[in-house]
């Protein structure tokens, strides 16, 4: 899988390469930018995005929190 | 696995040094955790902790493999399992009026404006190491609704164009066309560093409500920081960027319906947290920054990193 991906990235990156930004050419480099399916799968995970709201919810639900948490927001710039 | 817990992510170094409600909880577990020879201040506390909602701590782990995450995991049910009701709960549940105490910035939140998601990432180049070959950054930047139509010329007719104001390209320029590929952009830009900051708009199609703009422009910033004393090319820092883009405004909704802008150009230097300087990695190189219409949705509510810059 990492292969297949690291493989589509450098035909990507060559086909890019040479390409300047336009207004032809900008979706393309747009597309390269944006993250791809694979490295949004840890989105699929229904965070919340605060730990108090989560303990709140937890606690009505009999549940743990599972608490994701670094130096800047994971949901936003870390 | 997931579906045992309640998931959550929130921003540790905030949670760590604040006496916040939210923040004594966390310090609480997370002083039984594997950050409990951490200082306040210290950068230790990041990682993945499972608590029972009375804020008792199962288990936690600091890696960004999935292995030790799962054990972690399955450690803190396992925990779990052998506590009993009143150990894993609140009889008397968390305050749920007190956050807004601290949530400041959700009043802030521009909920009939331009929300951004801004990704960032290297574009190719043949020394890319594989360590940071699939990096990318993230953000988010924010436009209240009156600055969202500055986007656009006062008249809305095909051919019409207008220059965004500069403030509002500054905006991005210092905060958001930042170099956080690797790590957090720990520095924005000063206003003094923006050399350039042009944005114009053309309107170029027009169907009932429906406008359809491109964009076209270029932002400069240089910054000489005081950090790096032995590595110049690391303290200067910079983004020489080209933007060009396209967006949908509904006249009907007042609000963007879609909204694509990207910038493409040679950054330049280092910070002390976006990870340029341990491999010399300072420059020129090519980086790419994408900014499109954030989905409507908790996980693209988080406020900007340098919201609190923009005087707001």
């Amino acid at each position: 899988m990492r292969m297949a991906m690291l493989l589509s990235w450098m035909l990507a990156g060559l086909l890019l390469h040479a390409e300047e930004l336009t207004q032809t050419t900008y979706a393309k480099w747009r597309d390269y930018i944006l993250p791809k399916p694979q490295e949004l799968a840890w989105l699929k995970i229904p965070w919340r995005n605060n730990l108090w709201e989560a303990a709140i919810e937890a606690n009505q639900r009999d549940k743990p929190v599972l608490l994701w948490t670094m130096n800047g927001h994971p949901l936003g710039c870390t | 696995m997931a579906s045992h817990f309640i998931p959550a992510a929130d921003q540790v170094d905030r949670l760590q040094r604040t006496t916040d409600a939210d923040s004594l909880f966390f310090q609480k577990f997370a002083n039984q955790g594997h950050t409990r020879d951490v200082g306040v201040r210290g950068l230790g506390r990041q990682g993945t902790y499972a608590i029972t909602p009375s804020g008792r701590l199962l288990a936690s782990v600091n890696s960004p493999d999935p292995q030790p995450v799962v054990e972690m995991m399955e450690e803190a049910l396992r925990k779990w399992s052998t506590l009993s009701k009143a150990d894993r709960l609140l009889a008397e549940p968390l305050d749920a009026n007190a956050a807004a105490q601290w949530r400041h910035w959700d009043k802030k939140f521009p909920r009939d404006g331009l929300i951004l998601w801004v990704v960032c990432r290297d574009l190719p180049r043949d020394n890319l190491p594989d360590q940071w070959r699939f990096a990318w950054g993230m953000d988010h930047a924010w436009f209240r609704k009156a600055e969202a139509r500055q986007f656009l010329p006062d008249q809305l007719q095909v051919g019409q164009r207008c220059t965004v104001p500069r403030n509002l390209v500054e905006r991005l320029a210092r905060f958001h066309l930042v170099d956080s590929v690797r790590g957090r952009e720990s520095l924005p830009y000063p206003a003094a560093a923006v050399e350039t900051a042009e944005l114009a708009t053309e309107v170029i199609e027009i169907q009932g409500n429906i406008v359809r703009v491109r964009f076209a422009g270029a932002t400069r910033t240089l910054h000489k920081t005081d950090l790096f004393e032995d590595n110049p090319a690391a303290q200067t820092r910079g983004y020489d960027a080209r933007l060009r883009g396209q967006a949908t405004y509904d006249m009907a909704r007042e609000r963007f319906s879609a909204f694509e802008l990207v910038a493409i150009g040679p950054r330049r230097g280092a910070t002390a947290c976006n990870m340029r300087i341990q491999d010399n990695d300072v420059g020129p190189a090519a980086m790419g920054v994408a900014l499109t219409l954030a989905e409507e949705s908790p996980l693209h509510q988080i406020p900007p990193a340098f919201l609190s810059q923009y005087g707001w």
